[in-house]
């Protein structure tokens, strides 16, 4: 008796374990294949390597002319010489027809709070010649560059490990290390260039909460600053194997009287391609320039 | 480094069209839009580093004097994602430069365009050299 | 007859069976290798007890002999040791590599370069008494917030936080955010880079030890704030082994033909940050400097 129902329990657990996959397989023959991505150990959409990262921009229609963007009296933009080219032809085709920048409001009209806006206006005002140090640009000055002030002709780096995900950034070398482990943001006194980031999964959706920013950093070129006020969140979808969608909610209520939607995505990069050192202060001529003394050493 | 350069710079090429809005710093703080100039000389030195690479230039002005100048370019990283290496442009290579001059006066310009001997240029796509 | 050599752990074992008497003596004490003598406590020992004696302690040394590796340790999901975690050093070797004396804000520290001194070539002495009577203004990292180079950002008085997985392994450190990538895919250094100020890093395992090998060294940084210098010909060879799951034993080969005699090494302990949530912050000390050298300055031809 005792032996057979052994033989009963045993069959049953594996019973239990052999059902559910079954059940599933039935499902999935019914819905139509959709991609998946491979998972980490730890169940969730593997995203690691290294992206390029596209459309993730404040762009504002009727946006204030701004010398930074403009040279002489030619008007011409800046020529872009470079680009690092990380990217591959599938990536570049899976972006084509991809939304990207500002998505909400639809018209890019942004919901600037009028004191706001003209804050804004009279700092650019003295940012050509700088007026002194904090009207330069803040990526002639080497200053971390926040969420969107980062230059993406530089790729970005994913690792996942259990408890947190992790973008580097090539450019400025800095590191978000978005912890998944259930933790608290850091206490309101903390203020960060890179802000605190907590992040959880949504399904294989990672919705990230940043907060804890200070007000130091620029979110573009018409834009050079924001308050520590700022809060973000942001949604990473793996969509295919080339690119993972990238969705950025900013709200800063000091300097807009509603949300802002970014539309972008991280592009995958040619395999081969490693992250590099960019080194910014230390190879950085530009304040010597502006301010005519200051190499180091010596000076 | 294992990967095929030309896929890189071929790549780099198709790429352009997908160039982000670029956070430059400040090239209209240091140069002067307005103050164009191309050079012909020969290169002493190049700094191989972010954010921006640097050529140093012997450029012989009218009266024959050689005054050492220096041009700004773009991040080491896109260069050696090009394909070029340290000892791609050696000390003596002949180069025509054009650009904008610093708003400081000093013999210093941001480089709009740089062309070796051979039609090769610096930082433009597709114009790696043959590596193997 | 040898010495009794003190500790004893003596174990005597009989054994009776029906007809015969055996006894068997089993001693833990060293003194016990008189096979078939009387040792003066009356203890015997026939061969077969020395054997098993022999046999037993044989194999009870055997994880001493072999070095094995420590127990307990976190291993990541391919097996190998799982360095993820904040770490810092103790000690300050930052300010100076060899041993020194106490100053204002300053502790004393015995070195951590084996054999004592750092073995320069006579022709690199004279840069290094300058760098030291200079370190205040030319100490890259303390008067620039320059990326302090390797092996120095392991040991800068700030947390770093390693990052692994089993394709690349990153240390991102609290001082300027400064980061490197440990590639441990195989690659090897690539041909014509330039130098970097961390470096170019390839790693790759032995047991349970992570080797990297970093080269591509700019000649700029220093060693430690002492002015402890070298060439672009550095070459530095690292060993992390994780000697418990709180603690890295590092070694740091360095060798440079310009600079030193031979190659020399440092070693020093890792100790993991306990604290519940810590994290890596910030040290911005670039944008520090700045504010002090250019804060109240005017740019050329301001009004």
């Amino acid at each position: 008796m005792r032996r057979t129902l052994l033989h009963i329990a045993v069959a049953s657990i594996l019973a239990a374990g052999v059902l559910p996959s079954v059940h599933a397989q039935r499902a999935q023959d019914q819905t139509p294949a959709k991609w998946t991505p491979a998972r980490t150990p730890d169940g969730h959409p593997d995203m690691q390597g290294l992206w390029a990262r596209r459309g993730a921009a404040l762009t504002e229609a009727n946006a204030p002319k701004t010398p930074l963007s403009e040279f002489g009296a030619t008007g011409q933009p800046y020529p872009t010489v470079f680009n690092t080219g990380v990217s591959t032809p599938q990536a570049a085709a899976a972006l084509a027809n991809r939304p990207a920048g500002v998505i909400e409001p639809a018209n890019r009209m942004l919901p600037w709070r009028p004191e706001a806006d003209a804050a804004r206006r009279e700092f650019l005002s003295n940012m050509i010649p700088p007026a002194s140090l904090k009207y330069v640009e803040a990526s002639a000055r080497c200053v971390p560059p926040g969420l969107l002030g980062g230059d993406d002709r530089h790729p970005y780096q994913i690792v996942q490990r259990p408890g947190s995900f992790v973008l580097m950034y090539e450019y400025n070398h800095v590191t978000r290390v978005v912890y998944t482990d259930g933790r608290p943001h850091v206490g309101p006194n903390i203020r960060l260039y890179m802000g605190d980031s907590i992040g959880k999964w949504e399904g294989d959706t990672l919705v990230v909460d940043t907060t804890n920013f200070n007000d130091k950093t620029s979110f573009s070129q018409a834009i050079p600053f924001h308050s520590d006020a700022l809060h973000t969140t942001e949604r990473f979808t793996m969509v295919d194997p080339y690119i993972i969608d990238y969705q950025l909610t900013i709200e800063d209520p000091k300097l807009f009287t509603a949300p802002i939607r970014i539309a972008g995505a991280f592009a995958a990069a040619a395999k081969g391609n490693e992250m590099l050192e960019f080194a910014c202060a230390e190879g950085s001529q530009t304040l010597p320039n502006i301010f005519g003394f200051g190499e180091f050493p010596g000076q | 480094m294992r990967t095929k350069l030309w896929v890189i710079t071929a790549t780099a090429v198709l790429l352009a069209l997908a160039v982000p809005a670029a956070a430059h710093h400040s090239f209209a703080a240091e140069f002067d839009g307005d103050r164009p100039v191309t050079l012909k000389g020969t290169v002493t030195k190049m700094d191989w580093v972010n954010p921006h690479s640097w050529i140093y230039v012997d450029v012989k002005d009218q009266s024959g004097k050689v005054v050492n100048w220096r041009f700004e370019m773009g991040p080491v990283n896109a260069l050696l994602r090009m394909g070029w290496r340290k000892d791609s442009i050696p000390a003596g290579t002949a180069v025509e430069i054009q650009g904008y001059r610093a708003k400081s006066g000093q013999p210093v310009a941001n480089a709009k365009q740089v062309k070796l001997p051979d039609g090769r240029e610096l930082f433009s796509g597709g114009s790696a050299p043959n590596l193997p | 007859m040898l010495k009794f050599l003190g500790f004893g752990l003596r174990t005597r074992v009989y054994e009776k069976r029906a007809g015969k008497q055996k006894r068997l003596y089993l001693c833990f004490a060293v003194k016990l290798a008189c096979s078939g003598h009387k040792s003066y406590d009356g203890c015997h020992m026939n061969k077969r007890a020395v054997v098993l004696f022999a046999f037993w302690s044989f194999l009870l040394a055997l994880p001493a002999l072999a070095q094995a590796p420590a127990r307990g340790i976190p291993r990541a999901a391919d097996g190998k040791p799982d360095f993820n975690g904040l770490w810092q050093v103790l000690g300050t070797a930052a300010w100076d590599l060899e041993d020194h004396n106490g100053s204002l804000r300053m502790p004393a520290g015995q070195g951590v370069v084996e054999g004592g001194a750092i073995p320069y070539q006579a022709s690199a002495l004279p840069r290094k008494r300058e760098n030291f009577q200079t370190r205040d203004i030319n100490d890259p990292a303390e008067a620039a917030c320059y990326m302090p180079g390797i092996p120095r950002a392991t040991y800068m008085p700030f947390p770093f936080e390693i990052i692994q997985n089993p394709k690349l392994i990153t240390m991102s450190y609290e001082f300027g955010h400064a980061r490197r990538s440990i590639f441990t895919d195989g690659s090897p250094h690539p041909d014509g880079f330039p130098d970097f100020w961390m470096g170019d890093s390839r790693g790759r395992w032995e047991g349970d030890t992570l080797v990297v090998d970093v080269t591509n060294l700019d000649d700029r940084t220093w060693l430690d704030h002492a002015g402890n210098h070298h060439s672009d010909a550095l070459h530095v060879v690292e060993r992390y082994t994780m000697t418990d799951p709180d603690h890295i034993l590092y070694e740091a080969t360095l060798e440079d033909s310009k600079v030193f005699t031979r190659p020399w090494k440092i070693s020093m302990p890792l100790y993991r940050r306990m604290e519940k949530n810590v994290r890596i912050l910030e040290y911005e000390c670039v944008q520090y400097i700045q504010e002090q050298k250019y804060g109240n300055a005017k740019p050329v031809g301001a009004k």
